[in-house]
């Protein structure tokens, strides 16, 4: 068997391009939802970005615009709740998580029952990305990693010390605010390939993995996106040639890795 | 109040009804070494947030270098060296250098601050790899990257061995008196401020005490200060 027969698909092209964006913006973004004990988060507005992908199917608008304004919307929101009404940031979560599902659920009934389209979309799918959508992925990933770097300082501050860095004359609601921007983005790309309910997975399990041999924030982050790439690129191949589910495989792979590394470390 | 890095005015604060502050009048002078006293639950930390504009007062105002703090911008005159106890991400991999680096400027003024607490060394060391005062001495240099005229510290030397805390005092008797930086501390330690600051403040809801420590502190003030009769046993080190 020819391992390379797969390139000549334009749909596998397609998910490695979109694949490869994922796997350095979860980890990226992932590393300051870890530092900030804040990674929960990311599970919560998958579940919202199921409603927003349904809101799309209803609207007959593409489906991936309508999760990452939903998804943005209801980030805005969470940190909105999270400040002014000083509600623990685990309890606004709590809130927010089943209500996103719920509604997700309502719309996704609406729009054509519970078929396999679904499946793809709670569990991710190599075949589901769309030519129009890898612009998207492509264009909305490369501003999420720019805008990452250009405020790394600040965002790296307001996750480690928020107190410490409001004194320091960092704008902490507005690079807040921003994180959680950069989060729903990153949520709403990673969806199509790895799917709503393992997306969380793929921003804090390549991060842990790292974190067991980073030597500097620096280091653990470039680690993190190493391990990521490793898991969606085998992943993505595991995934078409044994006909699996594409996130249950790149999590499963995430695991191993996190395993491996701990073992390797141990005994060395 | 011209002359004056940090004015407090008629403070006070409350937290679910109950009075923490009531009506403090305070102010801190440029080249002072002023030590914020108080036993535990005295509402010192609540007055040091309020004069760096983390919390509004009920009522009263604050200014910081003449400025309302609310409309205060020149952060960077401002070091500030948070209570650290309930600080779990030191825990994640985060360098020496990476978070000195934290408090913006480069390279060299990076290297310059940890030159002045004596952390060069350990630059690429991670944080969790040091001790207490080590760690103490790095997050001061993150204070002094940005060359402030103040450095605020609360309960700074929680957590830090004996020995460790007299370098610490050495350390900021000699950036008071060579860099002429203002200090504001704030410790529930009285024996060792009494022996170590310029000025002292205490603070019990209202301000009890406010002067040179060896006139203040006498066995009046600890009874208004602790509500009790207690004596003060002084170490001489």
């Amino acid at each position: 068997m020819n391992y390379l027969d797969i390139f000549q698909y334009s749909f596998m092209i397609r998910a490695f391009v979109a694949g490869i964006i994922i796997a350095v913006t979860a980890p990226l973004i992932g590393s300051f939802l870890v530092v900030k004990r804040f990674s929960l988060v990311a599970d919560t507005l998958s579940h919202i970005a199921l409603a927003g992908v349904a809101i799309g199917l209803l609207v007959g608008l593409q489906p991936l615009v309508t999760t990452v304004a939903v998804t943005i919307l209801a980030a805005l929101l969470i940190d909105r709740v999270r400040v002014s009404k000083q509600i623990p940031a685990d309890v606004v979560l709590a809130m927010f998580l089943p209500g996103g599902l719920a509604l997700a659920v309502i719309l996704i009934s609406l729009v054509n029952g519970f078929n396999t389209n679904l499946f793809s979309f709670l569990f991710g799918s190599i075949t589901t990305v769309q030519p129009e959508e890898v612009w998207y992925i492509v264009v909305l990933g490369v501003i999420t990693v720019i805008t990452t770097l250009t405020f790394y300082r600040q965002l790296l501050y307001t996750s480690f010390d928020e107190e410490s860095a409001k004194v320091g004359g960092v704008a902490v609601l507005r690079i807040n605010m921003l994180l959680m921007v950069l989060t729903a983005v990153t949520v709403s790309l990673s969806m199509r390939i790895v799917g709503a309910l393992l997306i969380g997975a793929l921003m804090v399990i390549p991060v842990t993995t790292a974190m067991q041999l980073g030597r500097s924030f620096r280091k653990t982050i470039v680690l993190a996106i190493a391990f990521a790439l490793v898991a969606v690129i085998v992943g993505l191949f595991l995934s078409y040639y044994f006909n699996l589910p594409a996130g249950g495989v790149i999590v499963l792979l995430s695991l191993t890795l996190f395993t491996l590394t701990g073992v390797v470390k141990k005994y060395t | 109040m011209s002359s004056s890095l940090i004015t407090v005015e008629n403070v006070s604060f409350r937290y679910n009804d109950e009075a923490v502050l009531e009506h403090i009048n305070l102010s801190i002078e440029a080249g002072d070494f002023l030590g914020l006293i108080g036993p535990n639950g005295s509402g010192k930390t609540t007055l040091l947030k309020i004069m760096i504009g983390l919390l509004k007062p009920i009522e009263g105002r604050a200014f910081l270098f003449g400025q309302p703090v609310e409309s205060f911008t020149q952060w960077h005159k401002i070091g500030y060296v948070a209570q650290k106890a309930g600080l779990v991400s030191v825990r994640f991999p985060i360098s020496v250098v990476e978070l000195v680096g934290m408090g913006g400027g480069g390279k060299r003024h990076i290297r310059k601050a940890l030159e002045a607490v004596g952390m060069e060394e350990k630059q690429h060391a991670l944080i969790a790899e040091l001790s207490g005062g080590q760690q103490q001495r790095v997050f001061i240099a993150r204070a002094l990257v940005s060359h402030p005229e103040l450095l605020i510290l609360d309960e700074p030397t929680v957590g830090v061995d004996v020995d460790s805390q007299i370098k610490f005092y050495e350390l900021l008797k000699r950036l008071n008196e060579e860099r002429n930086l203002t200090l504001l501390l704030v410790s529930h330690d009285v024996s060792v401020v009494a022996h170590e600051v310029k000025t002292v403040a205490c603070i019990n809801k209202t301000l009890i005490c406010h002067g040179n420590p060896h006139q203040v502190l006498n066995g009046d003030f600890i009874q208004k200060l602790y509500g009790k009769h207690l004596r003060m046993v002084v170490h001489e080190h």
